[in-house]
């Protein structure tokens, strides 16, 4: 017993360290995002292309679909551009939420790049009302929507080629075989 | 000379104020007005704000930092206690959106109960550890008992060597 409480430091100091070591590799800024399983907010913006249509909630329910919230300020938005178009080649819907930005702006960085959304709303600096709701508090950001609406998958950060294959794209399938 | 020199370190100091009154007010985040229907608002504003955390920036309440999350969020703060809401139900929205992250004090539920109780706990096992140590190192050397006889015969060893060396 003796003999034993003479290791206790060290076997703390090991658990310690443990604990401390794998806090080092930890990624501070990936969380769960609070709306996964949660409904799609109640919103009403309009469409990038046409300031006259208003877009609501309902507009988009019925079908499984990727939210992805850019802007033309956002230097990582242009690193995944290229996997937004590819997953839209693959026929998955992808609705743009153009966040915090201008107008001219947006238009220039869909011409330069290409405009792989299905539609895109329009958020005005300002403005809080879905990017707010969804939790947003950057760009980019990307959410996946099931048939009711409800988010299934939540990613805030870059989508990389290989995301799409092994997560992004089966969770899109899964969500589609379902009814 | 002397007056020289005088001149130098008065446009010297004149200088250092100036550049003290410039960026003095710099270092302060968030500067926005608010018109707070009802004074209790503003101190709330403050104490929520102090409590919230941001989320784009890991160690920054949203009161301190300038990023446009916690803009938005301060906003929404006001917006918030303007409609007359409670500190509970303005949590509550944050955390049905951004999430627990954004609370500096964590709820008391199922799966933080070690966040909370453990800390206390390790104060209390270490203050025991630290008894029983002290306890049994005091306790350590064993009183010698001695019969009566052996007793005498111990002091009159001493009281002979007592006498050898006087």
């Amino acid at each position: 017993m003796k003999r034993f409480l003479l290791f206790l430091p060290l076997i703390a100091f090991v658990l310690v360290g443990v604990f401390l070591y794998k806090g080092l590799s930890m990624n501070p800024s990936a969380r769960e995002s609070a709306l996964l399983g949660k409904p799609m907010p109640e919103f009403s913006l309009p469409n990038l292309h046409d300031p006259l249509q208003q877009i609501t909630h309902e507009n988009l329910l019925g079908d499984v679909f990727i939210l992805n919230v850019w802007g033309s300020w956002c230097p990582s938005c242009y690193d995944e551009h290229n996997e937004i178009v590819r997953m839209a080649q693959m026929g998955v819907p992808i609705v743009g939420l153009n966040y915090k930005d201008e107008r001219s702006k947006a238009f220039r960085y869909l011409a330069q790049l290409g405009n792989p959304y299905s539609v895109v709303l329009f958020e005005e600096d300002g403005l809080r009302e879905l990017a707010f709701n969804l939790g947003v508090y950057g760009a980019p950001e990307t959410f996946l929507f099931d048939r009711d609406g409800i988010v299934r998958y939540h990613l805030a950060g870059v989508i990389t080629p290989q995301l799409v294959d092994e997560v992004i794209m089966p969770e899109v399938r899964k969500w589609q075989a379902k009814r | 000379m002397a007056s020289k020199a005088l001149i130098f370190y008065r446009t010297l100091s004149l200088f250092m104020f100036v550049l003290l009154v410039l960026f003095a007010s710099s270092s302060y985040a968030a500067i926005e007005l608010y018109d707070f229907t009802d004074d209790s608002y503003q101190a709330r504003y403050k104490d929520v704000g102090g409590k919230l955390r941001c989320p784009k920036c890991e160690n920054q309440s949203i009161a301190d930092s300038n990023s446009p999350s916690a803009y938005d969020m301060r906003q929404e703060l006001y917006r918030l206690l303007e409609e007359g809401k409670t500190d509970s139900q303005i949590y509550d929205f944050m955390v049905s959106r951004f999430g627990d992250y954004v609370l500096y004090e964590p709820p008391m539920r199922k799966d933080t109960w070690l966040l909370w109780y453990l800390p206390p706990a390790l104060v209390v096992l270490g203050l025991l550890l630290a008894f029983f140590l002290v306890r049994s190192r005091s306790s350590a050397k064993p009183a010698i008992t001695l019969s009566a006889s052996e007793r005498q015969a111990r002091i009159q060893q001493i009281l002979e060597l007592e006498k050898e060396s006087s």
